[in-house]
């Protein structure tokens, strides 16, 4: 069981994909934007942020130049995800900022996400 | 065929524009020489004060030959928004000169004082020009009226009325091509906000349909129980639809990203070679699955091309994607790509369904689906294509289709070499 922190504005698709990972047997949060994600990621420990790359106040980008993770957590694996198109530099940018992955999420299903975080934690 | 209007970021684009307005100026030095020498022949005068028709020919030759080879050899599209006003300054200057040696309209003064205006022509809009041009012309006629007093003179010469209209009018012609310029300015804005809508709404689409895809996928997978038959078979048209709608957004995306992305071109030295083969180690999977060969025609070496990397990938992934999608089971899909003296040749084949000769002139125009029966079968939005001849016509390149029905497709890409 890991433990995977979901960081997205869009409830409905944050709820999707909380789904998916807990009938996986993994334990998750969910934070409805950067800044609340923020603290979360800095305060405890995931194995897997989900990190949506367009929020208000604070984006994916922002997120990933103020995580802390790290220094704090440096076995944490982030995931950032879009629903735009996903243009090569900035996916260099989100991977330069610690990132592993850069996904669209309307070419994936909830249970493919899933799929692509274990394979990652293995 | 020349745009509607100037992308002033493309080089290629203002190089054309360049080298058509110095033709056009050959054009007409041409027909001045014709019209002048014929002139003479039938017994008429030219009358010639200071200076000699060949010196404005030979200074309009020179200059010519000097831009043209300038024109040919420079990529950067500042240089060449610089070389564009220094025509229009050599044309005022020229302008000028034949006004001095044949004791014009008006002096050479008058027509110098013309260039600033044409620059700021560019720059200002045209209230600020009709507002020069007024004040202008009004200026010039109270210095006239001020030298009449000066010199102690109370009449007023016909050719002062007739330096006034002419300043007045070339000032007005000045302003009008301002406002015509400031109006493709504001068109080209109003095109990028209305690109820029499309591409927010079509954004704000995709966002539910991809809850909406979430939500169907898990229950599809049985994350929410077992289900019968029926709600299954339903579950699956309804994923299958949304999959369908939300390829549309995707491609309607592309389009609104491609013509943002249009009016900022970025050439770039790119690798051909190391492309056609990075693009077909994505196709491979879905290529392996239909049990196709792909196969791949390409040189030993690097083949170095000055080009948009991004917009050219786009085309050719759509073409590559087409060739897997439309080519036959089992059948091949091959790529080519040959480097010639003056092009540089891509090919896409496939041994597929094939389009029939009608539907092959209107398989690159927007929303175009052709109605071959097996085609049909696979969905899209028929955008693909469109969006490779507009990528083609960035480049200033070529695209070409060669089909028969049953038998398979062709599409040829031709490059133009520049010279470095």
């Amino acid at each position: 069981m890991s433990k995977i922190l979901i960081i997205d504005d869009d409830y409905t698709i944050a709820e999707a994909y909380k789904i998916a990972f807990e009938s996986n047997g993994h334990e998750v949060s969910v934070a409805p934007e950067g800044k609340t994600g923020l603290g979360v990621a800095n305060s405890h420990h995931f194995d897997v942020i989900l990190l949506d790359m367009l929020m208000p106040y604070m984006g994916g980008v922002d997120f990933l130049v103020d995580y802390q993770g790290p220094v704090k957590h440096p076995d944490t694996k982030i995931i950032v995800l879009t629903n735009s198109l996903v243009p090569a530099k900035s996916e260099e940018k989100v991977k330069r900022l610690g990132a592993s992955d850069y996904l669209q999420k309307s070419s994936l299903t909830p249970q493919k996400v899933v799929g692509i975080v274990e394979a990652l934690l293995k | 065929m020349v745009a509607p209007f100037l992308n002033r970021d493309n080089p290629e684009q203002i190089r054309k524009r360049l080298l058509l307005h110095v033709r056009v100026r050959w054009a007409v030095l041409t027909a001045l020489i014709g019209i002048g020498t014929g002139y003479q022949l039938s017994g008429g005068d030219i009358e010639i004060n200071r200076g000699t028709p060949l010196d404005i020919i030979i200074l309009i030759v020179s200059v010519n030959i000097i831009i043209w080879a300038a024109v040919r050899y420079i990529h950067s599209a500042s240089i060449l928004r610089i070389m564009t006003l220094l025509q229009i300054t050599f044309d005022l200057a020229v302008f000028s000169v034949a006004t001095y040696i044949t004791d014009g309209p008006a002096s050479p003064a008058v027509i110098l004082y013309c260039i600033p205006i044409v620059i700021s022509s560019a720059l200002l809009d045209a209230a600020a020009v009709y507002f020069t041009a007024i004040t202008s012309t009004a200026f010039y006629a109270l210095v006239l009226w001020l030298t009449q007093i000066a010199s102690g003179r109370s009449d007023w010469p016909y050719t002062y009325t007739s330096q006034i209209i002419f300043f007045g009018l070339v000032f007005v012609i000045m302003a009008y091509v301002a406002e015509f310029l400031g109006n493709l300015r504001r068109n080209e804005e109003g095109e990028r906000v209305q690109l820029e809508m499309v591409s927010l709404a079509t954004h704000q689409l995709r966002t539910p349909a991809t809850a909406v895809k979430g939500f169907l996928s898990l229950l599809q997978d049985g994350d929410m129980g077992k289900l019968n038959a029926d709600q299954r078979d339903f579950i699956h048209r309804a994923y299958e639809e949304n999959e369908m709608e939300l390829r549309l957004i995707g491609n309607m995306l592309d389009v609104a990203h491609l013509d943002l992305q249009q009016l900022n071109f970025h050439p770039e030295q790119v690798d051909l070679r190391a492309m056609i083969v990075s693009l077909a180690e994505e196709h491979k999977l879905t290529s392996t699955k239909r049990k196709q060969t792909l196969i791949l025609n390409i040189p030993e070496s690097p083949v170095i091309y000055r080009c948009d990397e991004q917009l050219l990938r786009m085309a050719m992934d759509n073409l590559v994607s087409n060739a897997v999608k439309y080519g036959t089971p089992t059948g091949n899909v091959k790529i080519g790509l040959r480097e010639l003296t003056h092009k540089i040749v891509i090919t896409i084949e496939d041994n597929g369904i094939g389009i029939a000769r009608g539907d092959q002139r209107k398989l690159f125009k927007r929303f175009s689906r052709v109605g071959s029966d097996s085609s049909s079968q696979v969905e899209g939005a028929g955008l693909g294509l469109y969006l490779v001849k507009k990528i083609m016509s960035i480049h200033d390149s070529k695209i070409d289709v060669v089909s028969y029905p049953g038998e398979g497709s062709i599409f040829t890409i031709e490059l133009p070499k520049r010279k470095p």
